[in-house]
């Protein structure tokens, strides 16, 4: 997959240049609720985002929903009490959209934008 | 590749750099040595060999970040080429500059036979609390590609089966404590109170086999979505007839509900909400302003908030808590949590560089997971009734103490909370990051020491007294269950104040024993839920 990474404000100058269809918050379809490929595709545009490895995701994310919330997963000592007890990060949130027939996930607080190829989505 | 260079108030490396040159008087030249450096702004690199251990005298932290004995690669990060010196020294200027009790650290010479672990570990205080523990049971490290990782909020990988362990050694006791709804666990049929007694035939309780202890060990930490195990269990009050009913779980991706429940018992004096809080992450903001929209539509005048399991989380979910349960006219203009730092930052977060200002009560949604601004509903109480255990930790606790400081009575039912009004910014360098505290939080009367955590009056445990009962967990009765023990200790008080059931033995209470954690390793297999409030098997000592 090639990141294409850019701002959303340019993204729908560029969209609206070009005469493009509008860009519309999206879901991914309720049969792919247990489909891992899908969702596999969605943890990578994640992770790449931000730069780690990996992410967890729920296995119906984005199903009836075209927005999430992330934070730092939880971490517990070997005794099962939360490391971080006292979390100051404030959560992140990602939102899927449609344009066309191509996905997109934003990563909100950075207004970063990726599209996900081979992703299918519908308009939410 | 950054390279750090030296600015001339790098006093002590010069004289070190001197003194290691024989140079620094007289009227002779410079040594050659010396004029590279001066000449060729010195890296670290240059002159850590002439490092001259003093103790007391500190440089600034900042020269030695990110100065690696193997640095990463990726234009994410800055590391450089240096020594394990250099990582050591860094922690030491570090603590220096933020552990919260940097005047109780004895200042060791870095360049010493300490890894930059063992090294770390002895960064800390030797203080311990009036009841005789160690005042910092929070010092740690963990790789920082593992603490750095994501999760999509309240989503965690595993069973979806709590557990508690009464006993870790064998004869082993160890239980189910709640199970998320919906989840492989709740589907297989498991329930609160059931005690694990083997998982794929090999026996939990008894077992002092070490391959069978790795192999229990795998089984509780799923690591692979699918991997399904047999648990044997035996449910509360059935005799032990040697012959166990079989659930066969597999690991998924559990989507887990911060609000694990919510009631409202309609009693003769009112009507009593009762909710299970288990976790305060982002989800929580719209499940707690639901479910405290609904406990106003019901007219409670009274509320039981189960917090036995809940280790904290966001600060500002526990803000918003107080709030909903405190009203307006109690924390109007008063103070929910302020963070303390060491002596060194009165006025200013060491960390963030910002301004410290007193953290408010949140009458409104953050945009966590409701949108920002919405106000959010309010019980408008002078008292909650509070079921605690030793689970009960940090954010948890700071409801609770800012609660107290606003004159907002708490009745603790159930055991002394963990004892941690402490806190702290997880602090990467060379690919580990380091948990050491930083900050005390304290209430809208400046009260945060609660090290011994809070205990209900009766426990006859060392702690900051709070009216209430000592009751023990009850595993037979499930969690909202009018005669689960806690849960009936509070509403039987709420009738007749000040009266406890016989209180248990001190000694019996604790159901998660806490062990020191100054070695602490720690673990990335403690994101699943069916391991996270609970401890790996430990071999027969």
């Amino acid at each position: 997959m090639k990141p294409c990474k850019f701002p959303v404000l340019v993204l729908l100058f560029m969209l609206g240049s070009c005469g493009a269809t509008e860009l519309l918050p999206a879901q991914r379809p309720a049969s792919q609720a247990g489909d891992n490929a899908s969702k596999a595709l969605i943890e990578q545009s994640i992770a790449s985002m931000l730069n780690q490895n990996s992410v967890l995701l729920a296995d119906d994310v984005f199903v009836g929903a075209s927005e999430i919330v992330l934070e730092r997963s939880s971490v517990t000592d070997s005794e099962g009490l939360r490391i971080q007890g006292r979390e100051l990060q404030a959560p992140i949130h990602f939102r899927l959209w449609k344009q066309g027939d191509a996905c997109f996930l934003e990563y909100v607080e950075t207004e970063q934008m990726q599209e996900i190829p081979g992703l299918s989505c519908e308009v939410l | 590749m950054l390279r750090k260079s030296f600015s001339s108030g790098f006093l002590l490396l010069s004289s070190a750099i001197l003194t290691a040159c024989g140079g620094g008087g007289g009227n002779s030249s410079p040594p050659a040595v010396m004029q590279a450096v001066t000449n060729q702004d010195p890296t670290l690199n240059d002159v850590l060999p002439f490092m001259i251990f003093e103790a007391g005298v500190f440089e600034d932290a900042e020269i030695f970040a990110n100065a690696c004995e193997n640095p990463r690669s990726g234009s994410q990060y800055d590391d450089f080429q240096a020594n394990e010196l250099a990582e050591k020294y860094w922690l030491r200027s570090w603590s220096n500059e933020t552990y919260l009790w940097y005047d109780e650290i004895t200042d060791l010479d870095p360049d010493s036979a300490y890894d930059k672990f063992a090294y770390f570990d002895l960064l800390k205080t030797p203080a311990v609390t009036p009841s005789g523990a160690p005042r910092d049971q929070f010092h740690g490290t963990m790789d920082t590609g593992e603490y750095q990782q994501f999760s999509q909020s309240g989503v965690t990988f595993g069973y979806g089966a709590e557990l508690i362990y009464a006993r870790n050694d064998p004869p082993r006791e160890l239980y189910i404590a709640y199970v998320e709804p919906v989840s492989p666990a709740a589907g297989s049929g498991l329930q609160r109170g059931m005690r694990i007694m083997e998982i794929d035939g090999i026996d939990l309780v008894n077992t002092t086999s070490p391959a069978e202890i790795a192999m229990l060990n795998a089984a509780l930490s799923p690591e692979t979505n699918g991997e399904t195990h047999t648990l044997g269990v035996l449910a509360s009050g059935d005799p032990d007839t040697g012959t166990y009913p079989q659930h066969e779980v597999s690991a998924a991706s559990i989507t887990t509900s911060p609000v694990l429940s919510y009631d409202i018992k309609n009693t003769a004096s009112g009507n009593v909400g009762y909710l299970v809080f288990n976790n305060h992450v982002a989800t929580a903001e719209e499940e707690l302003a639901l479910v405290f929209e609904a406990l106003l539509d019901g007219s409670v005048n009274d509320l039981v908030l189960d917090l036995r399991y809940n280790g904290g989380g966001l600060l500002a979910i526990a803000s918003q808590l107080a709030y909903m349960i405190a009203g307006d006219a109690n924390t109007n203009g008063r103070v929910f949590e302020t963070l303390e730092f060491n002596d060194k930052h009165p006025t200013t977060n060491p960390v963030t560089m910002q301004a410290i200002t007193p953290g408010p009560f949140y009458k409104q949604a953050l945009g966590f997971s409701l949108a920002a601004g919405i106000a959010l509903p309010s019980l408008e109480l002078n008292r909650v009734f509070i079921i605690s255990g030793s689970g009960t930790c940090s954010a948890s606790e700071s409801i609770i103490n800012s609660l107290n400081g606003i004159g907002v009575e708490v009745i603790l039912i159930g055991d002394t909370t963990c004892g941690k009004p402490f806190g702290f910014y997880p602090q990467d360098n060379c690919g580990t990051t380091y948990f050491t505290i930083q900050f005390k939080g304290v209430n809208d009367i400046g009260f945060g020491d609660y090290e011994d955590g809070f205990t209900p009056l009766n426990s006859g445990k060392t702690g900051i007294t709070l009216p209430g009962c000592a009751v023990l967990d009850d595993l037979s009765k499930g969690l909202g269950d009018p005669a689960e023990a806690r849960l009936a200790a509070a509403l039987a008080y709420r009738d007749a104040p000040g009266t406890c059931p016989a209180p248990p033995p001190a000694s019996s209470l604790s159901t998660i024993t806490i062990s020191p954690l100054d070695q602490l390793s720690l673990q990335p297999v403690t994101q699943d839920t069916f391991v996270r409030n609970n401890r790996i098997l430990g071999l027969p000592q």
